[in-house]
């Protein structure tokens, strides 16, 4: 049972990019202890070998690291890691979505770069 | 790690087949899906893998040893059943606890202690007889005995039939959590598959007394897609794959397609989106008429 | 002998000593309430213990009987689905048998010795051995059920009453009947006694591809 999990992409990576967006947001400081495996998994009722995966795959791209015997601790540098590839990846997860969108009901570069422009966000 | 198999299993009641040629693969430390409509054969094959049942023909086999009448096989399995309020003699005067105690007298590992916290986080009043227990609460007895046995390798059938969606969710954390701890094995047969999807780590699938699919869940589904658009560009896509469940309102056609290998490259031109277990299951059931899944 | 058998043996022996008891709740209340009724009257305490013995010896032979058709269908079935043998089963089922005859032997013994009675002891050898050899065909009837339904179940009851009142009524016409004589007696002990063990091979058969109903 998945409460804000959805079913469009796989489970274990949907568990690490929740971990890394509570990194950015700063709910998760860096060398703070992450969730278990068992209590990621309670959590969102899903299997504990995806929760695993899930970390396992943070601890590879040295988001997180394992402190033995006491559980999974935040890297220093991770937020900078996290954004580094979040960088690379805006353009294919975001931007060519609101391009593809933009096309299909006729709204140019120019009014794109207004409406970023106009933007009371960020 | 320990396989449970079932090769070339044949089962048949007088002149119906009701398992044809099963080969079914069992490795432990898993949590398993069975999922399949009623009467597909889920209840005879988990009947015939524990030697509950005699087959037909085929072998089954516990790291090579039988599991027919065999100690050593049987010590580490627990199939627990749906109960019935009803014998063909009457009503099931059994009460609960005479269920618990034959438990914890053929259970090898059975923990009381475990199955007393069971009972008193569902309520169940253990001196009532079966035949008095509301669908719930028999179903909750079926879990009771299924967790405490702690046996190696755990079935439930239906564990979830009659319960309401708080116990639902307090059956899954159970799982969850006996899971972590032990890592058994558990094979969960349902017909509520969306809830308990992500549970599985691998899901076998079973129609019409053949296994469809024995594969590891997350690798299933990334290779089912749900494709919609024009129903040209959308039949152009999909050429050469696996088709379930066309579907047309007006130009617009939307169908479930399994790829051999995920991650396809669609044309131009097509909606592409990712399937639930549970809506991946029912195109393929809903496939009317049109080749077997 | 494995674990696995004796735990089985230690389960079916418990449930035999269960039915006993279970047997002699029922007796101890329809005993009561006899003593109730009759209170007063001449020799009650005699009449009433008498009527209490030929109860128990009816009862020992028919709860024995029943238990034994619920049994392939119904507590045997569900021993199998919790992992038991189908030879556990098999020889769980005649310790259940077994004990339970033997405490009711005992039980009713002791009474008749109580109440001044030991000629009685002798029915009672009788009636357990046919109490245990109803057994036998109590467990062949409950495959049939299981099998077939419970029509079974009410076909060997028609047939049964008629077999017993047939008799009954064979005996009251004693003068047309030859009293049997000790050899005769023998002859039936010995048939009884194979009939009962070509029972148990039956039974073992059947109950080797036995499945959990």
């Amino acid at each position: 049972m998945l409460d804000n999990l959805g079913e469009d992409r796989s489970i274990y990576l949907q568990i690490s990019e929740m971990i890394e967006d509570e990194i950015l947001r700063g709910i998760l400081n860096e060398e703070e202890q992450v969730p278990s495996t068992t209590e990621l998994s309670k959590f969102y009722k899903i299997n504990p070998a995806t929760a695993g995966k899930g970390i396992n795959m943070l601890v590879d791209k040295e988001v997180l690291y394992k402190k033995r015997g006491i559980g999974m601790f935040v890297q220093t540098g991770a937020k900078a890691r996290i954004i580094e590839e979040r960088k690379k990846n805006f353009y294919d997860t975001f931007v060519k979505k609101i391009i593809t969108e933009a096309k299909l009901i006729g709204i140019d570069k120019q009014e794109l770069k207004k409406m970023i422009d106009d933007s009371k966000e960020g | 790690m320990s396989v449970l198999s079932g090769k070339n299993i044949v089962k048949k009641y007088g002149k119906e087949t009701v398992l044809k040629n099963v080969n079914i693969e069992i490795e432990t430390g898993k949590i398993y899906g069975l999922i399949g409509r009623n009467g597909a054969g889920k209840t005879t094959l988990l009947s015939v893998l524990t030697a509950q049942n005699p087959a037909t023909k085929g072998e089954i086999t516990l790291d090579g040893n039988p599991v027919w009448e065999n100690e050593k096989s049987l010590s580490r399995i627990c199939y627990s059943r749906e109960l019935s309020p009803v014998t063909m003699f009457g009503p099931n005067n059994f009460k609960v606890k005479d269920y618990l105690n034959a438990a914890k007298a053929f259970y090898v590992n059975w923990d009381g202690e475990y199955a007393k916290e069971l009972v008193k986080l569902f309520n169940i009043d253990i001196k009532k007889k079966i035949s008095k227990l509301s669908k719930g609460m028999m179903s909750a007895v079926t879990i009771i005995i299924a967790l405490a046995s702690k046996a190696e390798i755990t079935i439930l059938d239906e564990p979830v039939a009659g319960l309401d969606v708080v116990a639902r969710e307090q059956f899954y954390k159970l799982i969850i959590e006996e899971y972590s701890e032990t890592g058994r094995t558990f094979i969960i047969s349902t017909h509520i598959i969306e809830e308990a999807a992500s549970l599985f780590e691998r899901v076998i699938i079973i129609d019409n007394g053949e296994i469809k699919f024995q594969e590891n869940t997350e690798e299933f589904l990334a290779r089912a897609y749900r494709i919609s658009g024009d129903a040209d560009a959308v039949d152009k896509a999909t050429e050469g794959l696996k088709v379930y469940h066309p579907e047309s309102l007006g130009r617009n056609k939307v169908v479930t397609v399994l790829a051999d290998k995920p991650d396809e490259n669609f044309a131009e031109g097509v909606q592409v989106e990712a399937v639930s277990l549970q809506n991946l299951f029912y195109a393929m059931c809903t496939n009317e008429g049109r080749e077997a899944m | 002998m494995s674990d696995l058998s004796k735990r089985a043996a230690k389960y079916y022996l418990v449930q035999g000593v269960r039915l006993f008891i279970a047997v002699l709740l029922g007796m101890t209340f329809v005993g009561t309430v006899w003593i109730l009724t009759h209170f007063g009257e001449t020799n009650y305490v005699e009449s009433v213990f008498y009527r209490i013995f030929s109860l128990g010896t009816v009862f020992m032979i028919m709860m024995n009987f029943m238990y034994s058709v619920y049994s392939p269908g119904w507590y045997d079935s569900m021993v199998l689905s919790m992992g038991a043998r189908r030879k556990d089963i098999f020889w769980g089922v005649l310790i259940k048998q077994i004990t339970f005859i033997v405490c009711y032997a005992i039980f009713l013994s002791l009474m008749s010795i109580l109440t001044s009675r030991p000629e009685r002891i002798k029915s009672i050898m009788m009636s357990s051995a046919v109490s245990l050899f109803m057994g036998a065909a109590g467990i062949i009837v409950g495959h049939a059920v299981k099998k077939y339904g419970r029509i079974v179940y009410h076909i060997f009851l028609i047939i049964v009453l008629g077999v017993g009142s047939g008799s009954l009524v064979m005996l009251e016409h004693r003068e047309h009947v030859f009293t049997l004589g000790n050899a005769t007696k023998y002859v039936i002990a010995m048939a009884g006694l194979l009939l009962f063990v070509i029972m148990e091979f039956v039974i073992y058969r059947l109950n080797k591809k036995s499945m959990v109903a």
